[in-house]
Order: C-alpha cells, then structure tokens, then sequence
C-alpha cells in the first residue's frame, strides 16, 4: 500500500494543473469576452452600480491647440449635462503617429478615441476603400439642414457621407511687417502680377524679400493654383492638374523665386524652421502668403518679440479669374465607430465646434477663423484685436473675402499626389525640369499611382 | 529501506500505466512544457507575423477591409517600381559606407581607447554609449540645427575656411551624406564597444612574445591585432549590415527621405507603402525583398569570413 507521502505529490501537482487550467481558462475567457455587447453598446448596468458612472470621452489630435479649446468649451458643455458624470481624455500624438494609430485601433476592432481630428491631407488614408465608412460616423443625418450654415464639408467628404467638421476655414491673407514697406515706399498691391514687381523695389530698397516658399514642397503652388479656381482633382474624383493655369502658377513662382529672387527659398526648413523665422526678424523676409494658423502657431507663436511689427492684408488676385483668398490645411473632426456613446460625442463636437458660439470662442481664444457664414460678421469675430498685428482686427480682413474661399475636393489619392507634385516641384526649383514638363511629370507620376488602385 | 524502495517500485510503474492519461505521459510530455514557453511566444509574436507577412505578400490590403488574392502582382511591382529602385542603391550607400567606412572608424577608435596610456575607459565607453539612449527627437533637433544652410555650425565652420555653404538637407547630392553624418555619430561609438572588448581579450603575453622576436608595432597590429579579433569583426560586419540595412529613424528624421527621395531607405519606403499608403500586400512583398537582400549579404559575408569551414 503506497504511503501518503509518495501518493501526495501526484494529487498536488494533478490538483495544481487543474486548478492552474481552470484559472488560466477563465482568466483567456475573460480576456476573450467583448467590452460591449454585440450590437455595439455598452452592457447594461447591474442594479448595484450607480447610475452616475463617469462617461469618458476621448479625442486624439495632432495640435495641441484643439486640445486646449476642446477642454475649455468642454467644461461649459459639461455644465449642460449635470444629469450625467462626464470625464474628458483630449491628447495630443505627434502628427506622424496619430493617424497610423487610429487607423491600427480601427482595424484592430477596439482602442480607438471616441472624437478624431484628421488632418486634411491625411483624410485620403480613410478614403482607401471602405475605411472611412467601416470606421467612422456618417454626419448626414445628424447635421441635417445646418450644413448650409457652414463652408469647408467637402474636404471631409466621401461617397456622399461627411466624416468629419473643419476645425478652422482656414483663409489665407498676406501677413506682412508694414516698417519694410514704409521703408521702400512701396504700397501693397492688389495683384500677383503687381505684386511681383512691388518685391523688386522692396528688395532694392530694403533687400527683404516678399516672402518664403519651400523649393521642396507644393504648398505654395497649392494656394495659388486653387485661388485660380483649379482643383488637385475634382469632385468625383478626377485628376484635373494638368492645366495651363498650372503652368502659369508654377511659372510665376519659380521666375520670383530663381529669377528675381523676390521669394525666399528656404530650404529644409520650410515656412517654420528656425532659419526661416530668423529670416523674418532679420527683414531678410518681409512677409508670408499662409493661412490664419500660420499666424497664430507660427507667427505670434515664435516670434512673440516680434509682436505689434506685423499686420494682415487680403492676399493678392490674379488679373484673369481669381477668388479673393484660398486655402490651406484644416482637420476634420470625426467620430469614431468604436464610440460607445456616438451620439454624446456629436452634442460635444457640435456644442465646440458647429454653433455660433463656439465659433467664435475659437477665433478668440486660438485664432482659428469660423467656418460657420454668420459668424464671419460676428462682432466677437470682427472687433476681436490681435496683439501680435498691433491690435489690428484681422476679422475684418477675412470677412471681405471668406465667402469667396475656394473649396477642395478629396481623393484616395490626395497624399501621393501631392508627394508626386512635391517632387516635381522640388525639380523644377533646382531648374533641372521647367513648369510645363514638371506638371506633365507630377500628372504621369499621379496617374501610375492611381492605376495601382487604392 | 532498500526492501520498501523495491517493493513500492512496481506499484508506481502500475500506477503509471493504470492511472490517468496524464499520470501515464507526464514524463514524456513534461520536458516539452518546460520550454514551451520559448515556443508558444516564438509562434505567436515572430513565426506568425513572418508567415502572415509572406500571406500578405500576395494579397492586397488596406488593413480595414478584405483582402484580396493578386498572385504574384505584388512582386512583378517591385521588379518595375522605380522608388524602389532608389531606395536600394540609396540603402547599399548607407550599409556600404557603414561597413567600410563607420566601422572601420569604430575599430580605430577602440584601438585608440585600447592604447595604455588612456584613462577612465569605463567613462568613455559610457560616453560613446550615450547617441544610442538619446531621445531621436531630441537628436534629430540637434541635427537640424547643425545641418542648417543658413546658420548651422557644420557651414559656419565651412565659411570660415573660405568655403561655400551646402544645402546638406534640401540637395538631392548631400541629403544621404548627411544621413551618413548622423549614422557615424550614433553609431560609431556603439560599435567601438564590442571591438574594444575584443582587444580586451587578446592576451598581452602575445604581444610581449613578438616584442621578444623583435616584432614592430604594424606586425602585432596586423598579425596579432586582427586574427584574434576576427569573430569580433565578424559579429560587428553582420550586425551592422543588418542594422544598415533596415535604417529607418535617421533619414525618417532628418530628411523624411528626400529631397526626390534621395534619403529615402527601404525600410523608410516600407512604412510610407504600408502605413502612409495603407498598401499592405505591397509593403510586405518589400519587407520579403528587404529580408532576402539581408540574408544574402550575411551568409556571404560568413563564407567570407570562413564560419563555415571545418578548422
């Protein structure tokens, strides 16, 4: 008869495995067991949890600034909600991080942000096949008869569904340092054409130029080619960017540029690299054709000893066919189909972002400009002074021309074409391509692209 | 005790043969539990994601919606892709001059670090270990200002020797040379490591017996020196071929790989086809070509080495 000390370790170790199965079973049911039921909402609470559990609504964005607004409106948002215990996760993710997360959460089926601002020239990646409609809220229903309110859905349109609310409209105006005019005795003109011979004199006189432009990047082209009217590509979808007006644009830009060299090249460093805003305080450049964020992220916001020596203008129009401004950047902010609570996060996204109120406050407090028509004359809009301009009130400015600011249709494509362009313009400035092949070549490059498919 | 030892023996083996299933295999099957944690992890975090990347490889996917089945399209594209291409020839410069120029640098520096006179090895290997725990955001910042056209210190120190800036980011000649420039300031003091602890192996009492035969410094160098550290060598060469091969961070940071993609790497074209693209199969396919390119120079550089020949 076997003792009880030989037959025990048998049992112990037969017991332990058993029970070590039955945990470790448990424990990967549990991990297995979905966080919502399947249809999408949260289980129901027990009749022993109170009814006040915190809501937490999470938002992922790049700039830090929508950040800071979304927490500010929020907490009058909250003020509206008292029946409800109501938490905010707002992060900012370095812009080269954030959409890939996003798109990894969505494709992963959970760990997506309740809100998203996707910045427009990333808004192609959720246009490749289905992504935007698998991942995110369809606004058509919900937004209703107020789109007509508002300008800039087009960017963040795909098939017909808007995903997502501009954050800003993001005009463009002429931000210049008046001392330099004054100097040279040059008044600003109405016209690019006007304007480039203006640079001449400003450079003789003072030898600033009229402002920066990337020889490596599109940007600049971009706002020039869309305030003529042209389209990258067009609502359905179309390449349209092989025009003459093309041609001219680029052709204009490289003559001030390589030719009488009344643009700043800058290089690496782009409009916002150190060289380039030393650039500014040195009066090496007089000036900058960039949107209402370029003003507040860049201007004021790095060159602060520069404040109350720079003023706004409305940007120069072409003699034959040109809105009055054009556009640059934007993020749409979308919600994600992992919500768990989608319609509590569109009353915050249109609390914050899509009533009169909430325009304003925005231009206010970060000097994004409203997107929404009426509040363009808004008097919280039109009498708010910037310190940074000398007081002068920009809104002004902008609302002479906000209606006028030309749109921008999406693609799937929209991100390698604007690589293709990129290096073709990026050609074209080193002078080993002209305008008209380059345009040609960004056009042939797009095209091979497209083929592939999305 | 012996007579209760030889009496119980026969009732276990009874037991193990009448009792449970696992009573009856658990000497069989225990030796394989022990380590089957190496495995399950090894097939849950490498072998599967290798073979999922291979499936990949031949579908098209934008990581959301279904795949499709393309054959070998994703293949023939890397044959005629002519992004590809530059970032090969790109990719060969980064490996070819981290081979032949960054190492052998390395090797030098750790000679020097090896000489007797020097002190404090311990801090310097603590110093040439720093690039590789510094923040890339804060060594890319660095970097920038350095390589500035305007007022970066590489082409103020140029200026006051009479010569012309360089536009070591925004030209398509300089962009890789200042990726390179990058490269050996990380990486050469890392590499200068693993050499200096092979000098450190090499018994002196060698060195001392050449002195006897009257050998000079070149001789120990070149007959003593290198045939002892040749594993070392070895493990550095591959390594670093591995390592230069899959660059990422440094062009990502300095130059996003351009201008024209002059920077660009594969692994940098990998990501952009991948994750900016969202072309899955696509990037895949290149990560297979990225991993039979390394594989390739790695056994080479073994035969060349002589790893696998019999002594």
């Amino acid at each position: 008869m076997p003792t009880p000390t030989l037959s025990r370790p048998f049992l112990s170790r037969r017991q332990f495995l058993q029970m070590a199965g039955l945990a470790g079973g448990l424990t990967l049911a549990a991990a297995c067991t979905p966080a919502t039921t399947p249809d999408g909402q949260a289980p129901a609470a027990d009749a022993g949890v109170p009814s006040a559990e915190a809501t937490t609504i999470t938002m992922w964005t790049h700039d830090n600034l929508y950040v800071e607004f979304f927490n500010s409106r929020g907490e009058k948002w909250k003020a509206d909600h008292t029946d409800k215990t109501i938490e905010f996760d707002f992060q900012q993710i370095p812009y080269g991080e954030v959409f890939t997360k996003v798109l990894a959460n969505l494709a992963a089926g959970s760990g997506a942000p309740d809100l998203v601002g996707i910045e427009i020239s990333v808004f192609s990646r959720f246009m490749k096949g289905d992504i935007a409609d698998k991942g995110l809220v369809p606004f058509n229903d919900l937004i209703g008869d107020e789109k007509d309110k508002f300008l800039r859905w087009d960017p963040y349109t795909y098939k017909g569904n808007l995903y997502g609310v501009e954050s800003a409209l993001c005009p463009v105006g002429y931000w210049y340092q008046p001392a330099l005019f004054e100097k040279a005795g040059v008044e600003l003109p109405a016209t690019w054409e006007e304007f480039a011979e203006a640079g001449v004199k400003l450079k003789e006189a003072t030898n600033a130029t009229l402002l920066p432009v990337d020889d490596l990047g599109a940007g600049l082209f971009n706002m020039l080619f869309q305030q003529r009217d042209q389209h990258l590509f067009s609502e359905d979808g179309a390449l349209t960017l092989n025009t003459p007006e093309a041609v001219e644009v680029l052709k204009f830009i490289l003559d001030a540029a390589n030719s009488s060299e009344v643009f700043f090249k800058t290089g690496a460093d782009s409009y916002w690299g150190a060289a380039t805003l030393t650039a500014y305080k040195d009066g090496a450049i007089a000036g900058a054709v960039m949107p209402d964020w370029y003003h507040t992220a860049t201007l004021a916001g790095e060159l602060k000893d520069m404040a109350g020596q720079w003023q706004l203008a409305k940007m120069p129009t072409w003699k034959n066919g040109s809105h009055k401004t054009s556009t640059w950047g934007g993020t749409g902010f979308g919600i994600t189909k992992q919500s768990k609570d989608a319609p509590l996060v569109w009353d915050l996204l249109h609390y914050v972002y899509l009533t009169k109120e909430g325009q304003v406050e925005r231009f206010q407090q970060i000097g994004y400009y409203p997107h929404m028509i009426e509040a363009f004359t808004d008097p919280g809009v039109m009498d708010k002074a910037f310190e940074f301009c000398g007081g002068q009130k920009i809104g002004t400015i902008f609302a002479e021309v906000a209606t006028d600011i030309p749109t921008q249709f999406q693609s799937p494509f929209w991100e390698e074409a604007q690589r293709a362009l990129n290096d073709q313009i990026t050609l074209a400035f080193a002078g080993d391509v002209g305008p008209e092949e380059a345009i040609q070549a960004a056009t042939d490059g797009i095209k091979t692209i497209m083929e592939k498919g999305a | 005790m012996n007579v209760t030892v030889a009496a119980s023996a026969p009732k276990r083996s009874n037991l193990h043969q009448r009792g449970s299933w696992w009573e009856r295999h658990q000497r069989t099957l225990s030796p394989y539990l022990f380590i089957a944690p190496f495995y399950i992890l090894f097939f849950v975090f490498f072998l599967g994601p290798v073979l999922f990347a291979i499936l990949l490889s031949f579908q098209s996917w934008n990581g959301i919606d279904p795949m499709h089945f393309v054959g070998l399209d994703n293949f023939t594209e890397l044959a005629t892709d002519p992004v590809l291409r530059k970032t090969l020839v790109n990719t060969a410069v980064y490996s070819g001059a981290s081979l032949f120029v960054i190492s052998p640098l390395s090797f030098l520096l750790a000679v020097a670090l090896n000489a007797g006179m020097v002190r404090g090895k311990g801090l310097l290997r603590t110093i040439y270990f720093t690039p590789i725990v510094t923040s890339s955001v804060a060594i890319a910042i660095v970097f920038l200002v350095l390589y500035n056209q305007r007022s970066g210190l590489f082409n103020q120190v140029l200026s006051a020797l009479g010569s012309e800036p360089i536009n070591w980011l925004g030209s398509r000649d300089w962009s890789k040379v200042a990726v390179l420039g990058l490269m050996t300031w990380r990486w050469m003091g890392f590499n200068a490591i693993y050499f200096l602890a092979g000098l450190q192996t090499i018994p002196v009492s060698l060195y001392e017996a050449a002195v006897v035969d009257g050998a000079n410094q070149w001789q120990s160098f070149r007959h003593i020196t290198i045939p002892m550290l040749r594993p070392v060598i070895l493990f550095v060469a591959v390594i670093v071929l591995i390592g230069s091969a899959q660059i990422f961070e440094e062009p990502y940071m300095l130059t996003s790989g351009g201008p024209v993609d002059s920077s660009l790497s594969i692994s940098n074209y990998l990501y952009r086809v991948g994750m900016q693209y969202l072309r899955l199969g696509y990037a895949s396919s290149v990560g297979f070509l990225l991993f039979v390119i390394i594989f390739f120079f790695s056994w080479l550089q073994m035969r060349l080495f002589g790893v696998f020949q019999e002594d």
